[in-house]
């Protein structure tokens, strides 16, 4: 549907450019680019006088579809109303193309999330909280969309289209683990002793690496096992109830200094993921 | 829980127990009885020694009926040697239980070398190079009872022990969570109650003015203090004029008590600490033992630096802060020896002796404050079995004894006291300072027993470390 629209659209642009070149009219100048570097790559029209011989009068340049194009998008937007391009046509142009950029950012989110679930228990373990934000970006992926298509046709989304665009969020929200009435806004982390930690950056002592290990098989041993069915709420308040615990007994084990160290190297590991991290 | 009947155990020789395998079987004067051997937390014993010497009757025998039994065993038993107290760590006790003849077999080693002797695991640690006499050479000492305790009484030799037994039960001031040994391979028993601890400044005869203004440690200051081993005295009663320096006495890596203390202020267990011992400690048995009690001096009974050692037993503690530290000094400053305790040993030995309690971030430490939750520094005292254990074999009946005595019909608040707060429970007696079973009545805001019936308990803990929340 939008594919005919677009071309609909397109039509109508190359109509208007002929009506253009009819009218014998200049091309109305680009808008300048904000940024002072991608100014200077916009292509000036380009109109041709010869020197030496009485200027005959201007032919209008032909239209290019180029000539409406803009490093930034915010003024290509500006281009196409500029040329006077009708707003419904403004806003599908701007939509389509949003949306193809979402649609395949959403296909690489599936994709990723997809391979960390079909991956060995401890894999999903120490990538719980990757995981987690995937899906997170997932869902946010439409009020994202929504305010990029509003921004581009510099326009504020009202709150009926912002709501309409965490209907898809509620829909799968449906399909998730539903968690304890208690702790409905409680997401479901991994403890620390799970999180992808350079433990060789800590010097740890062999005690405190075998208090790592032995927190790890307790909580294991409190969510009741590694084969659980993460839609089971049963286990989601098993796995509430024993992460703060098993939080609690590494710092009581490591004591506060090595446990703050502990949660640095974690964040470290965080924004920088394609470090190796070494488990004991 | 009812005590099933005994299941017929292996004949042996008369007058001889396997030193291999525990539950094994004693004749004693023409009777069998069959042999369960305990281990665990010292600062538990005594608990333990009021509910096994209780004469009273026997939970098993009274249990279900009006008139409840508060004692181990059917009638007084009888013990081996004769003159073990509450504060003694390896003795027999023997008698029926429900009718069955029982010998139960004590060594009471510390919490950590009791949930290790179940698994017979061995824990080692540094000891420093001190210049305490025999102290091992090789820098490296096994913990006390392990893998196995040393120390059980042969019953029909009593002037000898017998080695390599795996012991049945262990006592322990924290769950194997918070365990040095990997403790796999051990089952729960339950929780058996709430043991507190106390922080306590040594003797002085003629306090100092620093002596007399350290009446309390806060949370950050003990952290400091297990950190550094000595901190002056104005650090913690922020009075400049007060230039005494504090030393910290503690325990080995074995000791419950220790983990509890790391554990409250989040130092960490697993995180060295410095400590001191009087000079006239000694190693007996591969251990750190404290000496007769002796005024501290710069002439034979100095303080020594001992890294991250510590005593193996609360005696130890409680003993070196009945040595007077008056006119003492070290690096011509006075010194003030400040140690951590469970009840029973500081209400018992160190505060009889001179010694001091001091209140923790404020708080003093009583039934009242423990049990409302204004006081953190205490655990759960949690009773340990193999895993091969249970109802029907004998540490999993014993067990059934023990964790019956502490919640009789369900765990209600007191039921196993006959319906009175203020008698004498069994393993909530504190034996020293009134009757146990005072937290529901007007004296438990003074009282401080050595343990407590979670089942009384207004607050909780989630796990070992971390500090109570109301309930």
């Amino acid at each position: 549907m939008k594919k005919i629209l677009t071309a609909s659209v397109l039509l109508n642009l190359i109509l208007l450019g002929g009506w253009f070149f009819l009218r014998r009219e200049p091309p109305k100048p680009l808008v300048p680019s904000a940024a002072p570097v991608q100014a200077a790559s916009v292509p000036a029209p380009v109109v041709a006088v010869p020197a030496e011989q009485t200027p005959p009068r201007a032919e209008p340049a032909p239209f290019h579809w180029h000539q409406l194009d803009a490093p930034d998008y915010h003024d290509y937007v500006k281009n196409l109303r500029a040329v006077g391009c009708p707003e419904v046509s403004v806003r599908a142009i701007v939509a389509a193309d949003v949306q193809a950029i979402y649609d395949e950012r959403a296909r690489a989110l599936e994709q990723q999330i997809s391979a960390l679930e079909n991956g060995s228990w401890s894999t999903q373990f120490s990538a719980s909280q990757t995981n987690a934000a995937l899906k997170a970006e997932l869902l946010d992926l439409p009020r994202q969309e929504t305010e990029l298509i509003a921004d581009l046709l510099g326009l504020k989304p009202t709150p009926a289209e912002v709501a309409a665009t965490e209907a898809p969020a509620a829909e799968s929200a449906s399909n998730r683990p539903r968690p304890a009435p208690a702790d409905q806004d409680q997401p479901a982390t991994p403890p620390m002793a799970f999180q992808g930690v350079d433990l060789s950056a800590l010097n740890l002592t062999a005690d405190q690496q075998q208090v790592i290990d032995t927190i790890r098989q307790n909580f294991v041993q409190q969510i009741g096992g590694t084969n659980q069915d993460p839609n089971d709420p049963a286990y989601l308040a098993r796995w509430q109830k024993a992460q703060p615990v098993a939080d609690n007994m590494l710092r009581g084990m490591l004591g506060n200094r090595v446990y703050e160290q502990y949660q640095m190297a974690q964040l470290k590991d965080a924004v920088n993921p394609n470090q190796q991290a070494s488990t004991p | 829980m009812k005590i099933n009947k005994l299941i017929t155990a292996a004949l042996i020789s008369v007058g001889l127990v396997s030193a291999a395998s525990a539950s094994s079987t004693v004749t004693i004067s023409g009777t069998t009885y069959t042999v369960v051997y305990i281990t665990g937390s010292t600062a538990f014993r005594a608990n333990v020694f009021n509910a096994v010497d209780n004469g009273t009757g026997s939970w098993a025998t009274n249990s279900g009926s009006s008139t409840l039994g508060l004692g181990v065993f059917d009638t007084t038993p009888t013990l081996q040697p004769t003159t073990a107290t509450g504060g003694t760590s390896v003795y027999n006790a023997y008698g029926t239980i429900n009718g069955t003849p029982y010998l139960l077999s004590f060594d009471f080693t510390g919490s950590e070398a009791g949930i290790a002797s179940l698994e017979n695991s061995t824990i080692t640690y540094s000891v420093p190079n001190n210049a305490f006499p025999s102290s091992p050479s090789s820098g490296v000492a096994t913990l006390p009872g392990t893998p196995t305790p040393l120390g059980f009484i042969n019953p029909t030799s009593t002037g000898n022990t017998i080695a390599g037994i795996t012991p049945d039960l262990a006592f322990a001031d924290t769950s194997v969570a918070v365990s040095l040994s990997p403790a796999s391979g051990v089952k729960e028993d339950g929780i058996v109650g709430v043991i507190p601890f106390e922080w306590v400044k040594g003797k002085s005869s003629s306090a100092s003015s620093s002596y007399t203004d350290l009446v309390n440690v806060t949370t950050p200051e003990v952290l400091t203090l297990l950190g550094t081993g000595k901190q002056g005295a104005s650090y913690f009663t922020k009075n400049p004029s007060d230039t005494d320096n504090v030393y910290l006495i503690g325990r080995n890596k074995g000791s419950g008590t220790r983990v509890n203390t790391l554990l409250e202020p989040y130092y960490g267990v697993t995180t060295a600490v410095k400590q001191y011992a009087p000079g006239n400690s000694s190693y007996v048995s591969g251990v750190l033992t404290v000496g007769s009690v002796t005024a501290l001096s710069t002439s034979g009974n100095g303080l020594v630096y001992i890294s991250n050692e510590g005593f193996d037993a609360g005696s130890g503690v409680a003993k070196t802060l009945e040595d007077d530290v008056h006119g003492y000094t070290l690096g011509s400053k006075g010194v003030i020896t400040l140690g951590y305790l469970g009840i029973s040993d500081a209400t018992g030995t160190a505060i009889p002796g001179g010694a001091v309690a001091l209140t923790l971030d404020g708080v003093a430490e009583s039934d009242a404050s423990v049990i409302l939750g204004t006081y953190p520094f205490w655990g759960h005292e949690h009773l340990y079995g193999l895993t091969t254990q249970s109802s029907s074999t004998p540490g999993g009946i014993i067990a059934d004894v023990f964790t019956g005595l502490y919640s009789i019909n369900g765990g209600t608040p007191n039921s196993g006291l006959s319906g009175n707060s203020a008698a004498s429970g069994a393993l909530e007696a504190s034996g020293f300072a009134g009757g146990g079973g005072d937290e529901a009545s007007s004296a438990w805001a003074t009282t401080q027993s050595s343990a407590l019936d979670a089942s009384v308990m207004e607050c909780d803990k989630a796990s070992d470390a971390g500090y109570p929340t109301q309930q």
